[in-house]
């Protein structure tokens, strides 16, 4: 198990990570995610001690990563698909298993598994970007470690390359590994990820089982009316958040039976009234929407 | 798909930590073209440079045990060069914070590149030497005075390895190989050269690849600096190699990859 706690790190006078603590537990795939500048990056980066926090810290079981006497054995890191241009996929891989004290022998069972076998002996300078995410896979799970820490592994990616990382990550977790994966794709992230991290402008914004995440607060109800405009008066009366489009009323703050009972006092006719269906990314979004550095414009 | 993984299946460690990183840098040097390419040079530079003195100077005696050793100048620039890369390749490609997070103690780290690179530049320089070996008797000499071929052999390794030093902190503390290698070129090839024309000989001795050549022993005659002797000279070119590593070393620590 992973254990960040009280994690702060700050460049001048930005805040980049302020006092983040959650736990990454085995078995499980954690996903970790925030908008652009969040601070994800330069977590995952002080989780492997390649950036010193000012505050707080990191432990693997119950000792720091700098400790660890094998830190190969314990942590499998991907940050980046960094390779020399020059070196072939093999020559990149032995030189980290050298750098791990792994066999050699080893160097052929990663490439399997991430499907390079055909291009072990190639140079990395003509790999495409998604053979470099395999590539910087198979370079993580080399030294068969405990913990899988992976930044943003399906950039670059096709899609059977996504669903076989999905898988891949999947599986590592099943077999007793803890995995945390930062990613921007949260669609994709929540068809595999058991548990997710949110930040926000370097701010822990939830950590929870995503499950949990999926029933928390109420959803927007949906109305299909004819009497839109005297609904919209009534629920705006009433308090609520109302947005309107032709015959459809979205309200939140609100449940389906309070709805119904307003419209059955003042002798509105409904046709429909549901929950909004709101994916994870649409809880998301919202949850990180304040913290957002680089939010985009108007096409939410 | 198969995940060839198993939870605390450990592979025993039989390497210490030093020694493992030291075998991942050799593997890095090794498996890169500029590599191969220094090392032609080193070997096609150095035995060209004898078999040019051997067979077009002709204004003093020359022997295979005074012409064989001037593959070291050579030698010591690639050395140099060489150390650059072990260094600014793996910071300029990303694989430095990969040689980081195995191994968290930067200073084992950087340890093993300073044990690659001195290696290297005295693979290189015995190298050059042997080409330059090949060249002098290519060029017709002979092996007269052949009793101060040990102690050039001795100083050559010297000098490359001092070079490799002062190389390898100078990609310490650039981090970009284009900037460090052409610092050090334009240093070693232009400025020293305007220096040694405008200063007073017992100035010019003092400035570092001056030193170092003066490590061979070479006559200085036209050099326009009067060397030092072989030891005093390593002294000198010794601790601006030093003084460098150290600052490099302070600023690799200091840096995050």
């Amino acid at each position: 198990m992973l254990t960040v706690t009280s994690l702060t790190k700050s460049y001048g006078d930005h805040v980049v990570v302020d006092d983040l603590t959650f736990v990454v537990p085995a078995g499980r795939v954690t996903g970790f995610v925030g908008p652009n500048g969040a601070g994800k990056s330069t977590t995952m980066r002080m989780m492997v001690g390649l950036t010193r926090p000012d505050h707080g810290d990191v432990r693997y079981g119950d000792v720091p990563y700098h400790r660890l006497p094998r830190p190969g054995k314990v942590v499998g890191a991907a940050l980046s698909a960094a390779a020399h241009p020059g070196r072939t996929a093999r020559d990149h891989l032995r030189s980290l298993a050298a750098a791990g004290d792994v066999p050699r022998s080893r160097i052929d069972e990663v490439l399997a598994d991430v499907g390079l076998t055909g291009a072990a002996d190639q140079r990395v300078g003509g790999f495409s970007l998604g053979m470099g995410q395999r590539l910087a896979l198979a370079a993580a799970v080399l030294n068969r470690p405990d913990v899988l820490l992976l930044d943003e592994p399906a950039n670059g990616l096709d899609p059977d390359g996504i669903r076989w990382l999905r898988r891949f990550l999947r599986s590592y977790a099943d077999a007793g590994g803890a995995v945390f994966v930062s990613s921007h794709l949260i669609a994709e992230l929540s068809m595999f990820a058991d548990d997710v991290v949110v930040i926000g402008g370097g701010r822990l914004l939830a950590a929870a089982p995503i499950d949990e995440i999926m029933q928390a607060g109420e959803p927007p109800v949906l109305v299909e009316t004819p009497d839109a405009g005297d609904l919209c008066r009534l629920l705006e009366g009433n308090g609520l958040v109302v947005e309107r489009t032709g015959h459809t009323v979205r309200a939140s703050g609100t449940t389906r039976s309070e709805v119904a009972q307003l419209a059955l006092d003042h002798h509105l006719r409904l046709d429909r009234l549901t929950d909004e269906e709101r994916s994870l990314e649409d809880i998301l979004v919202d949850l990180t929407a304040h913290a957002a550095d680089f939010a985009s414009g108007s096409l939410r | 798909m198969t995940v060839t993984f198993a939870p605390q299946t450990s592979t025993a460690q039989t390497s210490t930590p030093l020694l493992a990183t030291l075998r991942a840098e050799t593997i890095k040097l090794t498996t890169v073209r500029a590599t191969r390419v220094i090392a032609g040079l080193t070997i096609g530079v150095g035995g060209f440079a004898a078999f040019a003195v051997a067979r077009f100077v002709e204004d003093e005696p020359l022997y295979v045990a005074n012409v064989f050793g001037f593959s070291t100048v050579f030698t010591a620039v690639f050395a140099a060069v060489a150390a650059i890369l072990v260094h600014t390749s793996d910071a300029e490609h990303g694989t430095l914070a990969q040689a980081f997070v195995a191994q968290p103690r930067r200073a084992r780290v950087l340890a093993a590149k300073l044990v690659v690179a001195v290696g290297f530049a005295a693979l290189l320089c015995v190298g050059g030497l042997a080409a330059g070996t090949a060249g002098s008797l290519l060029g017709g000499l002979g092996w007269e005075n052949a009793d101060t071929i040990p102690g050039i052999i001795g100083w050559s390794l010297g000098f490359s390895a001092l070079a490799a030093v002062l190389g390898l902190g100078l990609g310490f503390a650039a981090r970009q190989g284009a900037a460090a290698i052409s610092g050090l070129l334009v240093w070693w090839l232009v400025v020293e050269n305007i220096v040694m024309a405008f200063a007073k000989p017992t100035v010019a001795r003092y400035l570092p690849f001056v030193a170092g050549n003066g490590m061979l022993g070479f006559d200085a005659d036209d050099a326009g600096a009067d060397f030092f002797g072989p030891e005093k000279s390593a002294v000198i070119f010794g601790v601006y190699a030093l003084v460098v590593l150290a600052v490099g070393i302070v600023v690799a620590r200091r840096t995050e990859p």
